[in-house]
């Protein structure tokens, strides 16, 4: 009982004056003016970016397919596909072909050197370029294979400030040259899917990380045809893209939760009038000790009045512990001693979550992360992620080590409210004590120092 | 879970084989689960075994001994890992009791967060040809990096990073239209819709697949 009003009260402590972030693709170090900050662009101004001169697609004979100006206008519409959210402060605009020293004045980005160059610019933070690799031969040269649709990478960051200051988009125009022919490794794909891909990746260049959401869909195994209200909620930025495009399917092409996110990262003014925020810890059964990793999700209670289900379509996450860096280091064995440069090392943040929802009634859930989420399709602060034994629990009111994990407590939230402690003890987790600790928060010196059996005999003797 | 939890007090069930399968089959994961390193992050297409096995030019297991981040030595501007493998097993391609690749890495997190990289456990690496270059990389990113994981028996098992989702999907009648023989473990495996798989069976289908190119 101590334990749960100490965990209580610490948790009331650090909501007040918490830093607003989530959902990031990464958080500041300690050396950050803000440590575990979201990685953001400043949008004070729209974010320039460059593309690429050359054709967007041309087959292996070279004929081009998608031309400069159709695949410039292809990328100005994908960008607009985080632009147009009502709810949001980013932007993006172009700001000219592609240039860099040695590059043609056409800016066509073709050969290794070619992007050596404009990578080069990036680094330096003068440049976001969009590099279009019309027949997949950049890729090649680049040791990479024609299974990879796109990719996004951050070529500068300002580590104090928590800022993104420079990154990339690339496209393989090869999946879109009309020619499907993977015994010959040319693969196609819709016109729709292709971009669902890019858009992905312009969201990681926005600084958003993956989502997980309706993975029983994705550990179900179903490929292709995804049911309606779980391809509805299933996040675009999920790991893996395995079912239909969700444009062929009649829905947005951005899930609540990308919506909910890039408006978190980046609000403008109607943000506290669209959301609200669900934040808390999550315990282990001891009911002090924080949990990192796990997925944390906020689902709207179904409307039986309605055809669909939204508890399936209309959900946002974040990981538990998303601000704590996924590595503290530790100065034992190997090299480590310093750990990941990212995440904050203040560890009343291990088990904290903070989640954006639209107004309405909500029930909050705990899973662990797919285990097969790793690498580049890691989701949150640890990679590979760690599973945890009672990790499948929702919310309620009475709380505890010993309750019913599927009893949901419904949460109401307004617009511009924000609710906290909405803190889950997991159920039956492994002890995080020993049998002579009492978890107890200790400052400064301790009233004694322990001694040992040896001392304790000598002074025994002595007195 | 919650009858259990009122009739099967916290010590009971800590006691019980249940909770012992848990911690065993947790153990894996914890103690092999780093990766070798991270892809990045990049959208590839969905491939099967097959494709993969057919667009690899070295399939090796092994374990990774250093992994070191350094500019590509032609090209300044690319950031590249250079990775060395202790090779325990070559499936398809001719490789030594060592093998060292260069891959590039896009990304400015990878390349200031050197300690992910480290400590990575026994792996399978499906590689690109290398490039004029000097770069390769796992085919389909995180799709041709598979992760040997053991369960509580010592069985070893293989996972890519995207659970081996749609890795066998049609791969029994590629393997038949070419006249390849598979074991009854392997069409078994074969026969699923994904998840982790058997380290013996999976090494017996990339094999078999090799020996008969498309």
């Amino acid at each position: 009982m101590i334990r749960r009003v100490f965990a209580l009260l610490l948790s009331m402590i650090l909501t007040a004056g918490y830093l607003e972030a989530g959902g990031p693709l990464s958080v500041t170090g300690s050396t950050a003016q803000n440590p575990g900050q979201a990685f953001v662009w400043n949008v004070s101004t729209p974010i320039r970016y460059t593309v690429d001169g050359g054709p967007l697609s041309a087959t292996p004979a070279g004929v081009t397919v998608i031309d400069n100006a159709q695949g410039l206008a292809r990328v100005q519409s994908l960008f607009q596909n985080w632009q147009s959210v009502p709810t949001t402060s980013i932007s993006f605009t172009y700001a000219g072909k592609i240039t860099a020293p040695g590059l043609s004045s056409g800016g066509d980005v073709k050969t290794i050197q070619d992007f050596n160059a404009v990578m080069g610019t990036c680094n330096n933070g003068s440049q976001n370029p969009v590099i279009f690799d019309a027949d997949g031969s950049l890729l090649r040269a680049l040791g990479l294979d024609p299974l990879v649709i796109g990719f996004s990478g951050t070529c500068k960051l300002d580590p104090q400030a928590g800022q993104i200051l420079s990154a990339f988009v690339f496209l393989n125009g090869e999946f879109q040259d009309g020619v499907n022919d993977p015994a010959n490794n040319n693969y196609e794909l819709t016109a729709d899917q292709f971009d669902e891909a890019i858009t992905h990746e312009m969201g990681h260049f926005s600084g958003l990380g993956h989502s997980q959401i309706n993975l029983d869909l994705y550990q179900s195994g179903v490929v292709g045809n995804c049911p309606l209200d779980e391809l509805a909620g299933l996040p675009l930025m999920f790991p893996v893209e395995f079912c239909q495009s969700r444009k062929s399917a009649g829905l947005p092409i951005l899930a609540p939760d990308d919506v909910a996110w890039i408006s978190k990262l980046y609000p403008n003014s109607s943000y506290t009038s669209s959301f609200g925020t669900i934040s808390g810890f999550i315990f282990f059964s001891d009911g002090i000790t924080h949990v990192q990793g796990l997925n944390v999700i906020a689902r709207r209670v179904d409307d039986p009045s309605t055809p669909v289900d939204e508890s399936l379509r209309i959900a946002s996450s974040v990981v538990s512990g998303f601000e704590f860096t996924g590595n503290p280091g530790q100065a034992i064995t190997g090299d480590n001693t310093g750990g990941s440069s990212f995440g904050s090392r203040n560890p009343a943040l291990i088990g904290y979550y903070e989640i954006p929802v639209t107004p309405g009634t909500y029930t909050v859930q705990t899973e662990n992360l797919d285990a097969s989420f790793t690498g580049g399709s890691s989701v949150g602060p640890l990679d590979p992620p760690a599973l945890t034994y009672g990790a499948d629990e929702y919310w309620h009111p009475f709380e505890s080590a010993y309750d019913d994990p599927s009893v949901k407590g419904p949460l109401v939230v307004q617009a511009g409210q924000k609710l906290s402690n909405i803190n889950i003890i997991l159920n039956q987790t492994p002890p995080r004590f020993d049998l002579f600790e009492d978890g107890e928060v200790r400052s400064g010196q301790p009233p004694f120092l322990f001694l040992g059996p040896r001392r304790l005999r000598l002074a025994g003797k002595t007195s | 879970m919650f009858v259990q939890s009122l009739v099967c007090p916290m010590s009971t069930f800590l006691a019980s084989p249940r909770f012992r399968n848990l911690v065993f089959s947790l153990l894996p994961v914890f103690a092999l689960g780093i990766p070798a390193f991270s892809q990045g992050r990049g959208s590839t297409a969905q491939a099967d075994l097959d494709q993969l096995v057919q667009t690899a030019e070295n399939i090796v297991r092994g374990q990774v001994t250093s992994a070191t981040f350094e500019p590509h030595p032609q090209f300044p501007n690319l950031q590249t890992v250079l990775v060395t493998l202790s090779v325990s097993k070559v499936l398809k391609g001719s490789v030594g009791s060592t093998l060292t690749f260069r891959q590039l890495v896009w990304d400015a997190h990878d390349a200031s967060d050197l300690a992910r990289f480290k400590g990575a456990g026994e792996v399978v690496f499906f590689l690109n040809p290398v490039s004029r270059y000097g770069l390769t990389s796992p085919v389909g990113l995180e799709q041709g990096r598979f992760r040997v994981i053991r369960d509580q028996k010592g069985a070893r098992y293989v996972v890519n990073g995207r659970g081996n989702m749609g890795l066998f999907t049609q791969v029994s009648e590629k393997a038949t239209s070419r006249g390849i023989a598979l074991s009854r473990p392997v069409r078994q495996m074969l026969a699923g819709a994904g998840g982790k798989a058997s380290l013996d069976s999976f090494e017996a289908a990339v094999q078999a697949l090799a020996s008969v190119p498309r």
